[in-house]
């Protein structure tokens, strides 16, 4: 009976992770909640890096991770939403209005980040998006929701939508430092001003543009211990050389084990499935090895922001917490 | 009618003064910030206030932020409907 | 002035991404006016067109929201469709002839609907 393992999340880590586990001969079944599999690439237009290659554009690279796992024998549901983890990491999950439990030899969790949110007078006034919303909103749906925007925020999450939004024909009328002491919105029943260092600024939407944070609650469910990481932007669930988490059979990768870039996040995608490939057997020790070394070499200081491998030396023994 | 909120939880509609005041009374942990002034309960289990937390619990309250210990997170993770659990054996 | 829909625009075409899909008309109406979508696109999606922002006033302060995460977490954007409550309008696709209305607080089943 071949081992079967289960993915949660098809973005660019798990697509990368079922990928990886089903060409080492796992079973895999991928469960992604969105309508289509993809995960930030089904919003995003810019340039991403893939995978140490030339930039391509964010669809690009979704057409090829898609198509990736599916040559691979990916067994993917969109639309599938995984609500619960339990006792020997058994899944629940809701697909097509039908409830389903998968009992896997082992889980990987790739259920990604999510925009983090930004506390500020009128912040939850109709008008006030996140980041991520607005690509949505502009790429998916097609609608632009205002033509003049503030965007809060500084880092390359606040410059990527700001040139969505101009390439859609919106107007920034203002950028602002997400730490801005006297930064508030207004208006009667939605957005109609923002306040800040003295000035008074017409706008129609706000977009709040402050960073991402992990989003591993599937892990918390599970109980894995986890803590905060500033680097990591936010919290995580700690991880050992192998992916694993302090649970068995459970392993995590891509932004749900700390916020990273797409070449990260495919990289570790591709260990993790590999790590849970080797833990239900279908994968020698050397094989393992080999795949450890490259990813170390692809990721270092990712490597080292996840605690999964000491500075000092590369040889490590597998530890479970 | 236009308020000056700064809502820390957007779902249970918490201000930040509501959380700090619950620091200032002895809420040492996520968890009991969560009991004490309902944020965190809202639909999206934290989510979008979990980072907001810390970060007032860890300068309102002085413990190390990898000290703190993340919100308990129960099923299900998504409003799902009882129909779902009921299919399940 | 960005107008009484607050400038708001569908994309017909964009410079990267292209024209869009073409989709067939759904109407439906929100809190008694008729609302144009296009089917397959959320609730959502089609109100913001409109320039329609209020979808739900919450129940300790009776402020407004109108959304914000558009992913199904935040529980912003909650409505009342058919006389049911507690629908996420990011997620719900449009669909003929809905009544569509602002929800109120935590709603309330509208049994006579």
């Amino acid at each position: 009976m071949t081992p079967r393992i289960a993915v949660v999340g098809g973005g660019p880590a798990g697509l990368s992770a079922a990928t990886a586990a089903a060409r080492a001969g796992a079973r895999v079944s991928l469960y992604d909640e969105g309508a289509a599999l993809g995960g930030q690439l089904t919003y995003r237009i810019a340039a991403v890096e893939d995978d140490g290659r030339a930039p391509v554009s964010a669809r690009h690279l979704r057409s090829r991770l898609v198509e990736e796992a599916s040559r691979a024998g990916v067994d993917a549901y969109s639309a599938a939403v995984v609500w619960g983890i339990f006792a020997g990491n058994r899944l629940a999950v809701r697909v097509d209005g039908r409830a389903l439990t998968v009992d896997a030899d082992a889980v990987i969790l790739a259920t990604g980040s999510l925009d983090r949110a930004s506390a500020f007078p009128g912040g939850s006034l109709p008008g006030v998006f996140t980041a991520r919303a607005i690509q949505v909103l502009l790429h998916v749906h097609r609608v632009r929701p205002g033509r003049r925007f503030a965007v809060i925020g500084e880092g390359p999450e606040a410059g990527e939508v700001a040139s969505d939004l101009l390439l859609a024909g919106g107007e920034i009328v203002a950028r602002i430092p997400p730490d801005m002491p006297d930064l508030r919105v207004a208006g009667e029943g939605g957005v109609e001003r923002i306040e800040a260092g003295g000035r008074v600024i017409a706008v129609d939407i706000v977009v709040v543009a402050a960073g991402r944070q992990p989003d591993p609650a599937l892990a918390l469910m599970a109980e894995c211990r986890a803590g905060y990481s500033e680097t990591l932007g936010g919290f995580v669930p700690r991880l050992d050389a192998r992916m694993d988490t302090s649970v068995p059979g459970l392993f995590v990768a891509g932004d749900a084990a700390g916020v990273c870039g797409c070449t990260t996040a495919i990289a570790d995608g591709r260990y993790a499935g590999v790590c849970a490939a080797a833990a239900v057997g279908v994968l020698d020790d050397a094989q393992l090895e080999g795949a450890r070394l490259r990813w170390i070499a692809s990721v270092g200081e990712r490597v080292r922001a996840l605690g999964a491998v000491p500075d000092h030396h590369m040889q490590v023994d597998r530890v479970l917490a | 009618m236009p308020r000056d909120n700064a809502f820390i939880c957007r779902c249970e509609e918490v201000e930040t003064a509501t959380v700090q005041a619950a620091i200032a009374h002895g809420a040492r942990t996520i968890n009991d910030i969560k009991r004490r002034t309902r944020a965190g309960m809202g639909l999206c289990q934290g989510a979008y206030c979990i980072d907001a937390l810390s970060w007032v619990l860890h300068e309102s309250g002085g413990t190390a932020l990898d000290a703190i210990v993340p919100m308990t997170v129960r099923p299900p993770l998504r409003a799902i409907g009882l129909d779902a659990l009921a299919d399940l054996d | 002035m960005s107008g009484d829909n607050h400038g708001a625009m569908r994309l017909v075409d964009h410079p990267t991404l292209g024209p869009r899909r073409p989709a067939t008309e759904v109407s439906f109406s929100f809190d008694g006016q008729p609302i144009r979508g296009r089917a397959g696109e959320p609730l959502i999606a089609a109100l913001l067109a409109a320039g329609l922002r209020v979808l739900r006033t919450m129940p300790r302060t009776g402020e407004p929201r109108g959304g914000f995460c558009l992913v199904g977490r935040c529980a912003d954007c909650l409505v009342m469709v058919d006389g049911v409550p507690n629908v996420l309008a990011c997620q719900q696709p449009v669909q003929p002839d809905a009544r569509v209305e602002t929800q109120r607080g935590l709603g309330a089943w509208d049994r006579d609907g």
